[in-house]
């Protein structure tokens, strides 16, 4: 989500208004990639005074963030009585009415992947599977370049740079030691978060609910399923192996219950976990911990031309790249001003209707669409695929859908390399059947795409499969269980002893072909 | 002696047909699909029947379902996999007896079928790199209308069956000599052995790979087992059964209606998880904290892994994230080698029900015919 962040309204108003200031900018640029989600803030007291007081104090806060709305383009709060919840969200738990407010939803890899493009086509080099060795220094500390290693060839390189900016998220503090830095150079408190994914959209609305801490949690419509989360909870653990656990999924679970009885008997298809960069802070509880972002010049360590980008939230990580483009201009002694926040990103320069899609690749209305939100008017280069070659309209993953051309547009210019890669850019393999259907016809396609074997490409789709598995066994309930059991029985059935190896993982083997 | 079966895929057909050659009265209760309907086509599992009766009985019962046995059979899948099985569909093409041979993988421009990268993924499998066997690719003009490319694989199977099209297929093969076999996507007809007229009329073996889950060769057996069950002479209660109870001499099953059957003894054939008579409880569904549940009540407590289910530690049930999804495969009632469920009289249980053994339909056919043979011999 690019959330405009109305919880911060209270204690950091700042945060609030450049979230809200560049949510409209992405929507500028990549309009295609951004969904709304309107919110339902019910109010759950016993009718009476209070109920009525917490009432009036939802419309007044909100009457306050109304004024930011215009930023993202969000429509005014709307305070909502009894009965327009009741008809809104029926599933809901009887309420004393309640308010409405907009936020807008974002494919977050989409939107990682479209700012990767936009740099190649801009003349940078990217590269993927690549983890940071250490940062080159001179005899005088002063940074220039990296020492990698590619995670798919095992290669070490070098690469050197007038300046080295370390943006590697909940990484910083190690990307900081892998340089020779004191870890706290580029300290953070890494909060990890996760969401639950059900098969299919329970609401309309995003429900806020409040958690057995107190915390919000939130019930929320996203593309074609629903979401539950998150939790923000102190993160001590592998960065490379991050996993929803069962009690996390309980607490969620459990918050959501009580304002939408029915979710336990919704299907939970999977979950996600992710760690924030938070900024360092000492004595407070997780969400208390401000989302502010900072640049640390390391200097101050004794490396300069090194730079850490620690703290922030996605909704504003345009205004934190122009800023440290601004530090990096003036190091530099050059620049103009900027213009990331009216250039589009790649494919978000113009509307395609879908239905244009459909009449020329040859694809059901749901592909096009979905092929349309992913791609904005790039998908008109992956319809291309499809006119020089019908076959590549192919259906690969039916869930999402995905088809064949875009598979193969994803391996020839999104830079992906494996089916976990694919599926991050696409979303195959994420559905209901949890990839019981199209990993292994992936797989053969990027392998034959990127020169690797078919026997290559079913390793491949098996480390997906297994990885995806591992991601979903912390949220099955007992309809998911049955599809588990057939997701076994038919890889069993139709990979043979490939399907037979060990599920449990290696640390890092998620992301990795080797 | 009267035989309730209960369930009507794999284990619960061996059983019943087992019971009905060994003299007893048989009544199969079934609804709705099950496991079996949701086979690949293939046979995998133990295919060796521990006495001559029972090896007689699978020999006789494995055709009439339409299932070729060989234990050393090779079966080429749709995910590009050949692999080795104990038997499949009859119209799974035998790899087994096509070493070192051409054989012709059918091109047809449907989306699912990706028979280009499915021809490498054959060539380059070590079967068939050690056999020395080639796939080549042909193109064939299969589809009558465009819409066909997208239709569902039972709707493409049907298609074949129709009239004149037979004749027509048959026409196309002969007029492309080359191959020393022909490998078709699992569309050879869901009525009709298409792929045994095919081969009779091409004059080499004509078959197909391996279905998904879900996919044909579970609907040609659905048809075949009705015709079986038929010929049987057995009673057909198409019901939901809903709990087991013990009665003086009897055992008795009670129906969802209200009705109540009761026999001399009941044979539980029910399937596993997929199936949906094991069930997973309280992790998320709000149900008791018992882990894993029957659909059907008073039978003894399930095990899992062959051990009793613990009691849980925490309020909410099994943690699969910690114990493997695995356990869903493994969760059942325990039984002896007939099949005799400990903790019950006059009831015994087959196929995925019984929990140890990994589900397969080897092992649904062989503790299906054990236990509907024990279950007509029984005597208490």
């Amino acid at each position: 989500m690019i959330h405009g962040g109305p919880r911060y309204l209270s204690y950091d108003p700042d945060v609030t208004y450049s979230s809200c200031l560049d949510s409209g900018h992405i929507q500028r640029v990549a309009p295609h990639l951004l969904f709304r989600i309107p919110f339902l803030m019910p109010v759950f007291e016993p009718a009476g005074l209070k109920a009525k007081a917490t009432l009036a104090a939802y419309d007044g806060f909100f009457t306050l963030y109304d004024k930011y709305q215009p930023l993202k383009a969000g429509k005014p709060h709307a305070r909502l009585s009894v009965e327009d919840v009741r008809t809104l969200e029926p599933g809901l738990a009887p309420t004393q009415g309640g308010v409405s407010f907009d936020e807008w939803g974002i494919d977050g890899a989409r939107l990682c992947v479209a700012n990767a493009r936009d740099a190649l086509e801009r003349g940078a080099e990217v590269r993927v599977h690549t983890t940071v060795l250490g940062v080159l220094r001179r005899e005088d500390g002063s940074a220039y370049g990296v020492r990698y290693r590619d995670r798919q060839t095992g290669e070490v390189g070098v690469r050197t740079a007038r300046l080295v900016v370390n943006a590697t998220g909940a990484w910083a503090p190690l990307t900081a030691s892998l340089s020779g830095l004191a870890p706290e150079a580029a300290r953070l408190r890494p909060g990890k978060g996760i969401h639950v994914f059900l098969d299919r959209r329970v609401t309309n609305y995003a429900i806020v609910a409040k958690a057995i801490d107190g915390r919000q949690v939130f019930l929320m419509p996203w593309q074609n399923l629903s979401v539950l989360g998150t939790t923000d909870d102190d993160y001590y653990g592998d960065l490379d192996d991050v996993l929803a656990t069962g009690d996390e999924v309980r607490y969620l679970f459990q918050a959501v219950e009580r304002v939408f009885p029915s979710i336990r008997e919704a299907r939970a298809i999977g979950t996600w976990g992710g760690v924030r960069p938070t900024l360092w802070g000492w004595g407070m509880n997780e969400d208390r911990l401000s989302r502010e972002h900072e640049i640390l010049d390391h200097a101050k360590d004794g490396a300069a031309g090194l730079y850490s980008m620690v703290g922030g939230k996605l909704a504003s990580y345009r205004l934190f790249s122009e800023e440290m483009t601004d530090v990096i201009a003036a190091k530099l002694g050059r620049g103009s001003p900027c213009q990331s926040h009216t250039l589009a990103l790649p494919g978000g320069d113009e509307a395609v209707d879908p239905m244009r899609l459909v009449l020329e690749g040859g694809m059901e209305a749901v592909t096009a669409t979905r092929l349309e939100y992913r791609h904005g008017s790039r998908s008109l280069r992956i319809v291309e695929r499809m006119r020089k070659d019908p076959r590549e309209a192919a259906v690969v993953c039916a869930c999402e859908p995905v088809t064949v051309a875009e598979v193969r547009y994803v391996i020839d210019q999104e830079l992906a390399t494996s089916v976990e890669d694919v599926s991050r850019r696409t979303r195959l393999g994420l559905g209901a059947c949890g990839g019981m259907r199209c990993a292994a016809r992936c797989g053969r396609i990027v392998a034959d795409a990127t020169g690797r074997s078919p026997a290559q490409g079913l390793a491949m789709a098996m480390r997906f499969l297994r990885a995806a598995a591992r991601r979903r066994s912390a949220a099955i309930g007992a309809a998911q269980a049955r599809a588990e059991a057939l997701a076994l029985a038919s890889l069993r059935a139709e990979l043979g002893a490939a399907a037979d190896e060990p599920e449990a993982l290696p640390t890092d083997a998620a992301g990795d072909d080797r | 002696l009267k035989v309730l079966v209960l369930g009507a895929g794999f284990a619960g057909v061996a059983a019943a047909f087992a019971a009905r050659r060994a003299g007893a009265s048989v009544s199969v209760v079934q609804a709705g699909a099950g496991g079996s309907a949701l086979y690949a086509g293939s046979v995998d599992g133990p295919v060796l029947p521990e006495s001559g009766r029972e090896a007689a009985l699978l020999g006789e019962l494995a055709p009439a379902l339409g299932l070729r046995l060989n234990p050393a059979s090779v079966v080429a899948t749709r995910e590009g996999v050949v692999r080795p099985s104990r038997g499949a569909d009859s119209a799974v093409l035998d790899l087994a007896r096509l070493a070192g041979k051409v054989i012709g993988l059918v091109d047809v421009p449907r989306d699912d079928w990706d028979a280009p990268l499915l021809r490498k993924s054959f060539a380059e499998s070590d079967w068939a790199r050690s056999t020395g066997t080639r796939f080549a690719l042909v193109p064939l003009e299969l589809l009558e209308k465009s819409f066909l490319r997208r239709v569902s694989p039972f709707d493409f199977a049907s298609s074949f069956e129709r009239a004149e099209r037979p004749a027509w297929l048959n026409e196309v093969l002969k007029n492309h000599a080359g191959p020393d076999a022909w490998l078709f996507g699992p569309w050879l007809g869901v009525k009709r052995d298409l792929a045994r007229e095919l081969t009779a009329s091409v004059g080499v073996p004509v078959g197909e790979v391996t279905s998904p889950p879900g996919g044909v060769a579970g609907a040609r057996f659905e048809a075949r087992r009705d015709a079986l069950l038929r010929s049987l002479d057995v009673d057909i209660v198409a019901e939901r059964a809903i709990a087991v109870r013990e009665a003086p001499g009897r055992i008795a099953l009670a129906l969802e209606s209200g009705r109540e059957l009761t026999a001399d003894v009941l044979v539980l054939a029910t399937g596993g998880f997929v199936s949906g008579a094991v069930r997973l409880s309280g992790a998320l569904s709000g149900a008791e904290p018992a882990g894993f549940e029957l659909a059907l009540t008073g039978l003894p407590p399930i095990q899992a892994r062959g051990e009793p289910v613990r009691p849980l530690s925490s309020l909410f049930g099994v943690d699969l994230a910690a114990r493997g999804r695995q356990l869903l495969e493994h969760v059942g009632l325990p039984a002896s080698r007939q099949g005799e469920v400990q903790g019950i009289a006059r009831v015994f249980a087959a196929g995925d029900l019984l929990g140890p053994e990994p589900p397969s339909v080897g092992h649904a056919l062989l503790s299906g015919i054990a236990a509907g043979v024990a279950s007509a011999n029984f005597s208490s």
